[in-house]
C-alpha cells in the first residue's frame, strides 16, 4: 500500500472522526444517536451551494450564514421536538431523530433548495482554497487540505470548549447527572439547546466538508454507510472519548483505504467495517456493556396496549361484536383486491398492498425484537434481502418449502449478527445491524456464493403466484401466521421472559434466565418473520439487486413500527397501512410523503405516545363499554348537549 | 423532567371537571361575584373609555394595512414586477411573522409592564408600513413586511390582556366584542380608504398615510395607567390585595404553557380552536376560486364580496357581546355553549349558501354565516379572559393563534388546496362542515368545565392573599400545603403539608419508601406536584424550576448521587459556583476558602470525584451546597452509608452552617442522627405526614419509630 493511499486514507478517517464527534456530543447530552445529524449536515451543504453557486453569494459570507442557521436548526430541533420528548424512552428519541432526518431530506430535494446541477458539476462545490499538490503519487485539492487543517482543529476547540469553559463544563455536568446540575443553578434545557445549537453547527461543518470530496455530488452521501463508520468510531470511544473516538476514526479510514488499494472493491470496504464493528463489540464489549449500564436511562420501551378489560370482554354484547369485526375485517381485507374504488382492483395498487402486507409481517417481526425484547434493529431490511434472495436460489422448489427456507436463513444470519451484539445489555446491536444492513448491499448481495447472479436475479413465478393478487393472498396468509406467531410468542414463557431481560437484565438474570440467549431467541424468531416477508418481495417483484434492498429502508421500517406503537401487533400492521398502505393508495406525492414518514411520524411521536394502536384501543374500549351499559340496561352517560332552550330564555330575558 | 409531553387527546379523554357549587336554582355558581348588568356606557363611565377607543383605533389601522396590500395588490406588483405568488408571499409572510411573533411578545407581556409594549410594537409596525410605502426594491419590501408583522403581534395578546385587566368580568364580553369589530371596520373601509388614497396619489402614499393614524394613538396610550394583572377577578372574588415580600423569577415559558395545557376548558377551547383551524384558514382562499371559477368574479368582484362580507361579523360581534355577558351572568359554562352552537351553523351555512343561485344570494349567506362567527368571538373571548390565570393571560390568548395557525392553518391550506383540485372548490369547502361539526363538540363538551375553572383561578389569588398576610405576621420562611405527586400513574405523596420556620433546623422522617425525598425534590423544584402549593416567603413557587429556585437561596444536596463522577473535584466545585461564575475574583477565593474548610478536597482537587470515598463524596456535595450560600438548606441522607466518624464530622459542618443563619431540612434514615440535629420534625409515612411537632415529643412516640428503627438496624 503507498504512502499516498495511506495519506487519503486518514483524510477520508477525519471525515469520520468529525461526524463521530457530533454523535457523540449527542450522545454524551442525551444519550441517544442522532440520526438526524448527517441530514442536516446535508442540507447545510446543498444550501451552501445553492448560496455561492446559484444566487453568487461570496463564500465567507454564505459560510457564515449557513454555519448560524444550521446552529439555529439545531436549536429549533431541541426545542421544538427533543425537549418535549425528555421524559420518553431513548427509542422513541432515536425513531424522532429517523423522522427529523427524513424531513431535512426532503428539504434538501426541494426544487427551489437544489443548486442548479449543470453549473455545479461545471464550477464543483465550492472550496475554502483551490490547490492541488501531488504527495506521494496522489492528487491533493483543497477539498483534502480543508479537511485535514479543519477537522483537528474544530475537535480540538470543542473539546477545549467542554473542558476549560463555564458553560462546557456545565454541559457535561448536565450530563453527567442533571438533577445535581440544576440544584447548581444549571438550566438543563439550556445546556440541551446549547448543545444542540453546537451540534447543528458541527453538522454544517462535516457537511461543508464532506461535499467537494465526492465527484458527483448526492444528498445522500451522509446516508447509512457513512453513519456505520462514524458510529463503528464512537461506539470504540464508548460514545464519549473525543480523542478514541478520533483516533478509531482514523484506523477506519486507513483499513478502508488499505482494503481498496489492494482489492478495488469497495464492498469489500464495508465488509472491513462490520468486522471492525464486530470486532470492536468482541473486544470492548464488558466494557461497553458496564458504561451503558451506569446511565440506566439508555433502554426503555412505553407500555403496551392494555387489553381489553376482562368484565367487558366477558359481555356477549361485546363478544358478538368482537366476532363480526373480526369476520367484517377478514372479509374487507379479502376482498381488497377486488374493489373498484382507489384503482384497487390494478394490479398495480395490488401489488402496492402486497408490498404493504410484507411491511406489516416486517413490523410484527420487529413488534417481537423491539418492543418486547427490547433490542433495536437498524437492519431489519437486510434480513428480509436475505429472505428474498433464498427464494431466488431455491426457485424451484415449492412455496411453502421455499418460505420456511427463506425463514431459516434471515434467521441464521441473525443468529451470527447477534451473537457479539447481544451479549451485552445496551443497544449495540442497533449498531452491528446497521453495519450488516451496509454490508448486506454493499456485499453479502453481490456474492456469488449467496446470489445467483451479481447484477441483479430474475425469478419465474410459479404457476400458483401467477397473479399479483395471489402475491397478495400469499402476504396476507403469511401476516396472520406472523400474527399468530407473534401472539403465542408473547402469551408463553418465551415471551415473559423476554419482557422480563428487557426490563431488569439483572433480576431476570438472577432468576435463572439466560438473557443472551432470551435476545437471540428474540432476534433469531424475529429474523425468521423477516425471512419469510422477503419471499413476498422475491414473488412480488420478482427481479431485484442487491440496491433494492437498502439499509435507509431499515431505518424507514423503525419509524413505522414507532408509529404503530412499540410493542403492539396491532400497532404494527397500522404503522404499515400508515407508511405504505396511504401512499399505495394516494400515489407519493410530495404531501403524502411529508405526512406519511416525516411530519405525521413526529406528530404521532409528540401527540399519541402510545402510538396509532393507543388510539384504535382507545377506540374499541369505548365501543365496548357503550355496548356492555346498554346490554345491562344501564343508563347511558349524559348526553353533553347545550341547553338550549334555557340559553334562549338567558338571551333574551 | 418537568413538562413531559401531555397528550391533549388523553387528557381530554380522562377529564373530570374540579366541583362546584350548584345554588338552590340549579345554576352553578362560583365565587365570583357578578353584579348587576350594567350598561356599557356605565362600564365606560366608570373604568374609562380611553383605553378602549386607543386600542380599538390600533387594531383598526393594523387591519387597513392588511387590507391595503390587497386592494392595492396589482399596483404593488406593477411596481416591483411581482408574480401573484410573489404578492401572495409577501402579503403572507408579514401575517406568518404576527402570529410568530406573538408567542415572545406574550411572554414579555405577562413579564413586564405592558402599556410600553403596545406603544413600541405600533411604532414598529407604524414605521414599517411606512417603509412599505417607500419601499425601493423587492428586498426592502419584503423587510418591511416582516417587521411590520412582527409589531403585529402584540395585538392578540397584549391588547386582549389589558383589556381583561381594565374592565371588569360582567362587561367583558361587550369590551373584547368593540375591540374586535376593528377587523370587519379596517375591512369594510380599508379598501375604500386604501383605494381612494392609491387612486389620488399612487399606492405609496396609502401606506405613508398610516404612519400618522397609528403613531397618535401609540404615543396617546403612553397616559394610560398600567392595571394590575387580575384586579376584576381579585375584586369580585373579594380577595385582598397585599405586596410581595420577594420578587420571582418568573415561571418559565414551559412550565407556564403546561400549567395552561391543565386547565381542562382552555385545553377543550384549545383542541377546539386547532381543529376549526383547518377550516377557516384555508377557506377564503378556496372561496375566492370558487368566486372566480363559479361566479365568474373577477378581482375587483372579490374584493367587494369580501368588503361586503365584513358587514356579517360587524353585525354579530356586538350581538355576540350582549349575549355573551347574559349568559356568563347565568352560568359562565354558557357562553361556552354558545360558541359550540355557532361554529357548526357557521361552517353549515357557509356551505349552503354557496349552492344558492347567483352572487347575490351567496353574499348574503356569506354575511350570515360571518355575523354566526361574529357572535361567537367574544362569548370565547371572555372565556379565555376568565379560565386564564391572571398571570399567563397574554400567553393564553397568543396560544389560540398558534392553535389556530400552525396546526389547522398548515394542513388545513393544502388538504383544501388538495380537494379543491380533486373535486373543485365547492365541494372542497363543503369538506368544511366536519371540522365545523367537531370544533363544536369540543367547545360543548369543554363547557362544563368553566365554572370549576374559574373558580381555581379565584382560589389561587385568595391563597396568595392569605399566604402573604400569614407572612407578613411572621409566618414560616416555607410552607408546603396539600402537595400531591405522582411517578407517572403511581401516586406518592398524599395532602402533604409542611412547615419550616425560618432559622430552625427540622428534621423529616420515615421509613424507607415513605416520600421524604420526593418532598424535598417538589421544594426545590426538581419535580412540580400535580396539586398543592409550595411558598416561599409567602410566594408561589410551586411551578418555578430547581435553578430559579437555587435563585431565591434555596439549595439541596441530594442523596448519595450529589457529585458529578466523571469530573475533576475542582471542576465539581467550579459547577457548584455556576450562579455567580462571572464573578472570577469570587469564584477563586470561595475555592480557597472551601480547600481551607475541607483539606481533603484540597489535596485531591485534581482526582476524578468517581474516585473519591463516599465520605469525601458527601463532603464535596456539602461544599458545593456550601457555595451558593443558601437561607434554606435541604439535606438528603446525610449520614447514608457513611462510618459514624465520618457523619459526626460533617454533622460539625452542618452545624456550622445553621449558626451562621441557615434554616436547614435534613432528610434522614437514622433517628439519631436526625434527633440529635434537629428542633423539630416531621414523621412521614407512605406519603402522609403523622407527626409533625418538637423533635423531643417525637422519642416518646414509639408506635412511629418502631419502623424506623427496625429499618435503621437493617440499613446500617
Amino acid at each position: 500500500m503507498s504512502t499516498g493511499s495511506l495519506i487519503l486514507g486518514a483524510i477520508t478517517g477525519l471525515t469520520y472522526a468529525i461526524l463521530a464527534i457530533g454523535l457523540i456530543l449527542i450522545y454524551r447530552s442525551n444519550r441517544f444517536v442522532n440520526f438526524a445529524h448527517g441530514s442536516l449536515g446535508a442540507l447545510a451543504s446543498v444550501l451552501f451551494a445553492k448560496l455561492v453557486v446559484d444566487l453568487g453569494v461570496p463564500y465567507w459570507v454564505a459560510l457564515v450564514l449557513v454555519l448560524v442557521g444550521a446552529g439555529a436548526a439545531g436549536g429549533l430541533i431541541e426545542v421544538s421536538v427533543i425537549r418535549r420528548l425528555s421524559a420518553a424512552p431513548r427509542i422513541v428519541l432515536v425513531v424522532a431523530t429517523i423522522a427529523l432526518a427524513q424531513l431535512l431530506y426532503f428539504f434538501s430535494l426541494l426544487d427551489s433548495v437544489q443548486p442548479d446541477a449543470t453549473r455545479l458539476v461545471r464550477e464543483g462545490f465550492p472550496r475554502a482554497f483551490d490547490v492541488s499538490w501531488r504527495v506521494a503519487g496522489v492528487t491533493l485539492t483543497g477539498a483534502h487540505l480543508s479537511i485535514a487543517v479543519f477537522v483537528p482543529l474544530l475537535t480540538a476547540a470543542l473539546a477545549a470548549f467542554l473542558r476549560l469553559t463555564a458553560w462546557g463544563q456545565a454541559i457535561r455536568a448536565a450530563a453527567e447527572n442533571p438533577d445535581a446540575a440544576r440544584l447548581a443553578g444549571i438550566s438543563v434545557k439550556r445546556t440541551s439547546t446549547i448543545v444542540w445549537v453546537l451540534a447543528g453547527v458541527l453538522a454544517a461543518a462535516t457537511g461543508l466538508l464532506f461535499a467537494p470530496l465526492r465527484a458527483s455530488f448526492l444528498i445522500q452521501t451522509m446516508g447509512p454507510s457513512i453513519l456505520v463508520r462514524a458510529l463503528g468510531a464512537a461506539l470504540v470511544a464508548r460514545m464519549t472519548s473525543l480523542p478514541v473516538a478520533f483516533g478509531a476514526a482514523m484506523v477506519i479510514g486507513v483499513a478502508e483505504a488499505a482494503v481498496f488499494a489492494q482489492t478495488s472493491d469497495g464492498g469489500l470496504t464495508d465488509l472491513v467495517v462490520f468486522l471492525f464493528v464486530v470486532g470492536a463489540l468482541v473486544v470492548r464489549g464488558r466494557q461497553l456493556g458496564r458504561s451503558v449500564r451506569e446511565n440506566a436511562t439508555a433502554v426503555g420501551f412505553g407500555a403496551e396496549t392494555e387489553p381489553l378489560a376482562p368484565e367487558l370482554a366477558a359481555s356477549a354484547a361485546v363478544r358478538r361484536a368482537r366476532g363480526v369485526g373480526i369476520t367484517g375485517l377478514a372479509v374487507t381485507v379479502v376482498a381488497l383486491p377486488y374493489l373498484p374504488v382507489f384503482g384497487l382492483n390494478t394490479s398495480r395498487t395490488t401489488f402496492l398492498l402486497a408490498i404493504t402486507m410484507a411491511f406489516a409481517i416486517v413490523g410484527v417481526s420487529l413488534t417481537i425484537l423491539t418492543g418486547w425484547a427490547g433490542q433495536v434493529s437498524l437492519g431489519h431490511f437486510a434480513l428480509v434481502g436475505v429472505g428474498a434472495f433464498t427464494v431466488a436460489r431455491f426457485e424451484s422448489a415449492p412455496v411453502p418449502v421455499v418460505v420456511v427456507l427463506a425463514g431459516l436463513a434471515a434467521a441464521g444470519a441473525a443468529v451470527i449478527i447477534g451473537i457479539p451484539a447481544l451479549r451485552i445489555q445496551g443497544l449495540f446491536l442497533a449498531v452491528s445491524t446497521l453495519a450488516f444492513g451496509v454490508v448486506a448491499t454493499g456485499w453479502v448481495f453481490q456474492q456469488t456464493w449467496f446470489v445467483r447472479n451479481v447484477s441483479g436475479v430474475f425469478l419465474t413465478r410459479p404457476s400458483l403466484l401467477r397473479t399479483e393478487r395471489a402475491v397478495y393472498f400469499l402476504a396476507l396468509g403469511l401476516l396472520a401466521l406472523a400474527v399468530v406467531v407473534a401472539r403465542n410468542v408473547r402469551a408463553t414463557a418465551t415471551g415473559r421472559m423476554m419482557i422480563a431481560v428487557r426490563d431488569n437484565d439483572a433480576a431476570a438474570r438472577s432468576a435463572g434466565i439466560s438473557a443472551t440467549w432470551t435476545r437471540l431467541a428474540s432476534f433469531a424468531i424475529s429474523g425468521f418473520l423477516a425471512g419469510t416477508a422477503g419471499t413476498v418481495f422475491a414473488y412480488g417483484r420478482q427481479s431485484f439487486n442487491a440496491t433494492d434492498f437498502p439499509p435507509a429502508v431499515s431505518l424507514t421500517v423503525l419509524l413505522m413500527v414507532a408509529v404503530g406503537g412499540l410493542g403492539s401487533i396491532t400497532g404494527a400492521v397500522l404503522g404499515a397501512v400508515f407508511m405504505f398502505g396511504i401512499p399505495a393508495l394516494f400515489g407519493t406525492s410530495d404531501l403524502v410523503t411529508l405526512f406519511t414518514s416525516s411530519v405525521g411520524v413526529l406528530i404521532v411521536l409528540l401527540y399519541l405516545p402510545g402510538g396509532l394502536a393507543s388510539v384504535a384501543s382507545s377506540a374499541r374500549d369505548a365501543i365496548a363499554a357503550r355496548l356492555a351499559r346498554r346490554e345491562q340496561g344501564l343508563p347511558a352517560p349524559p348526553r353533553e348537549l347545550p341547553p338550549l332552550r334555557e340559553l334562549w330564555r338567558a338571551v333574551t330575558q | 423532567m418537568t413538562d413531559e409531553p401531555r397528550s391533549l387527546a388523553a387528557g381530554i379523554i380522562a377529564a373530570e371537571p374540579i366541583e362546584t357549587t350548584v345554588d338552590e336554582h340549579g345554576v352553578i355558581t362560583t365565587d365570583l361575584a357578578i353584579g348587576e348588568s350594567v350598561p356599557l356606557r356605565e362600564t365606560l363611565r366608570r373604568h374609562g373609555a380611553l383605553p378602549l377607543a386607543l386600542l380599538t383605533i390600533l387594531n383598526v389601522v393594523d387591519e387597513l394595512d392588511r387590507v391595503a396590500i390587497v386592494t392595492l395588490g396589482p399596483e404593488i406588483q406593477r411596481s416591483f414586477d411581482l408574480s401573484d405568488a410573489a404578492l401572495g408571499a409577501v402579503a403572507g409572510l408579514g401575517g406568518l411573522l404576527t402570529v410568530a411573533a406573538s408567542v415572545p411578545l406574550a411572554v414579555l407581556a405577562d413579564r413586564r409592564r405592558r402599556i410600553p409594549l403596545v406603544t413600541a410594537s405600533a411604532l414598529l409596525w407604524a414605521a414599517f408600513t411606512g417603509l412599505t410605502g417607500a419601499a425601493r426594491n423587492v428586498v426592502m419590501l419584503v423587510i418591511a413586511r416582516l417587521l411590520s408583522g412582527l409589531g403585529k403581534g402584540a395585538i392578540e395578546p397584549v391588547h386582549t390582556s389589558l383589556l381583561a385587566d381594565w374592565y371588569p368580568v360582567e362587561s367583558r364580553g361587550r369590551v373584547l366584542a368593540v375591540h374586535r369589530a376593528a377587523n370587519p371596520i379596517g375591512a369594510v373601509i380599508g379598501p375604500l380608504l386604501a383605494g381612494g388614497i392609491g387612486a389620488l396619489f399612487g399606492w405609496r402614499w396609502a401606506f405613508v398615510a398610516a404612519v400618522p393614524l397609528t403613531v397618535i394613538p401609540a404615543l396617546a396610550a403612553l397616559a394610560l395607567r398600567e392595571p394590575r394583572r387580575g384586579q376584576h377577578e381579585e375584586a369580585a372574588s373579594g380577595t385582598d390585595t397585599t405586596v410581595a415580600e420577594v420578587e420571582l423569577p418568573k415561571v418559565p415559558i414551559g412550565s407556564a404553557v403546561a400549567r395552561l395545557l391543565d386547565i381542562q376548558s382552555l385545553r377543550f377551547m384549545y383542541m377546539g380552536i386547532g381543529v376549526l383551524g383547518f377550516a377557516v384558514v384555508g377557506a377564503p382562499v378556496i372561496i375566492s376560486l370558487y368566486l372566480e371559477e363559479v361566479l365568474g368574479l373577477g378581482q375587483f368582484g372579490r374584493g367587494a364580496f369580501f368588503a361586503v362580507g365584513a358587514v356579517g361579523p360587524l353585525i354579530g360581534l356586538p350581538l355576540g357581546g350582549m349575549v355573551s355577558d347574559r349568559l356568563f351572568r347565568r352560568d359562565p359554562g354558557w357562553p361556552l355553549h354558545l360558541v359550540g352552537l355557532a361554529i357548526p351553523l357557521w361552517a353549515v351555512l357557509l356551505v349552503v349558501s354557496l349552492y344558492l343561485p347567483g352572487v347575490v344570494l351567496v353574499t348574503i349567506g356569506w354575511v350570515v354565516a360571518g355575523a354566526v362567527l361574529g357572535v361567537a368571538t367574544p362569548a370565547f373571548l371572555q372565556l379565555v379572559s376568565v379560565t386564564s390565570p391572571p398571570a399567563f393571560r397574554a400567553l393564553s390568548f397568543s396560544m389560540f393563534g398558534l392553535f389556530l395557525y400552525v396546526f389547522g392553518g398548515f394542513f388545513g391550506p393544502i388538504i383544501m388546496g388538495s380537494a379543491s383540485d380533486a373535486w373543485g372548490p365547492r365541494t372542497a369547502l363543503s369538506l368544511l362542515v366536519a371540522p365545523g361539526l367537531l370544533a363544536g363538540v369540543l367547545l360543548v363538551r369543554g363547557a362544563k368545565h368553566v365554572a370549576g375553572d374559574i373558580q381555581m383561578v379565584i382560589d389561587d389569588l385568595r391563597q396568595a392573599s392569605t399566604a402573604r398576610a400569614r407572612r407578613r405576621e411572621g409566618g414560616n420562611l416555607v410552607e408546603l400545603r396539600g402537595i400531591d405527586f405522582s411517578y407517572g400513574p403511581t401516586q406518592v405523596l398524599f395532602g402533604v403539608d409542611l412547615d419550616i420556620p425560618e432559622g430552625e433546623i427540622v428534621a423529616l422522617l420515615g421509613t424507607n419508601g415513605a416520600g421524604k425525598s420526593t418532598v424535598l425534590r417538589v421544594l426545590t423544584g426538581l419535580e412540580h406536584p400535580r396539586r398543592g402549593q409550595v411558598r416561599f416567603r409567602g410566594e408561589d413557587i410551586t411551578y418555578l424550576e430547581a435553578e430559579q429556585i437555587l435563585g431565591l437561596g434555596i439549595a439541596q444536596m441530594p442523596g448519595g448521587k450529589a457529585v458529578f463522577p466523571g469530573m475533576t473535584v475542582e471542576e465539581n466545585l467550579r459547577v457548584g459556583a455556576f450562579t455567580y461564575r462571572d464573578d472570577k475574583r469570587r469564584v477563586e477565593t470561595d475555592l480557597a476558602e472551601v480547600y481551607e474548610r475541607f483539606p481533603r478536597l484540597g489535596e485531591r482537587r485534581r482526582q476524578l470525584a468517581a474516585t473519591l470515598s463516599g465520605g469525601e463524596q458527601q463532603m464535596l456535595a456539602l461544599a458545593k451546597a456550601f457555595l451558593t450560600q443558601p437561607t434554606l438548606l435541604c439535606i438528603d441522607e446525610l449520614s447514608l452509608g457513611l462510618a459514624p466518624s465520618v457523619t459526626a464530622d460533617l454533622l460539625a459542618i452542618v452545624r456550622e452552617l445553621h449558626e451562621r443563619g441557615t434554616t436547614i431540612v435534613v432528610v434522614e434514615q437514622s433517628v439519631n442522627v436526625a434527633l440529635a440535629l434537629a428542633t423539630t420534625a416531621v414523621f412521614m409515612e407512605k406519603g402522609q405526614v403523622r407527626y409533625s411537632g418538637p423533635a423531643e415529643d417525637l422519642r416518646d412516640r414509639s408506635d412511629l419509630l418502631r419502623s424506623v428503627f427496625l429499618q435503621g438496624a437493617t440499613a446500617s
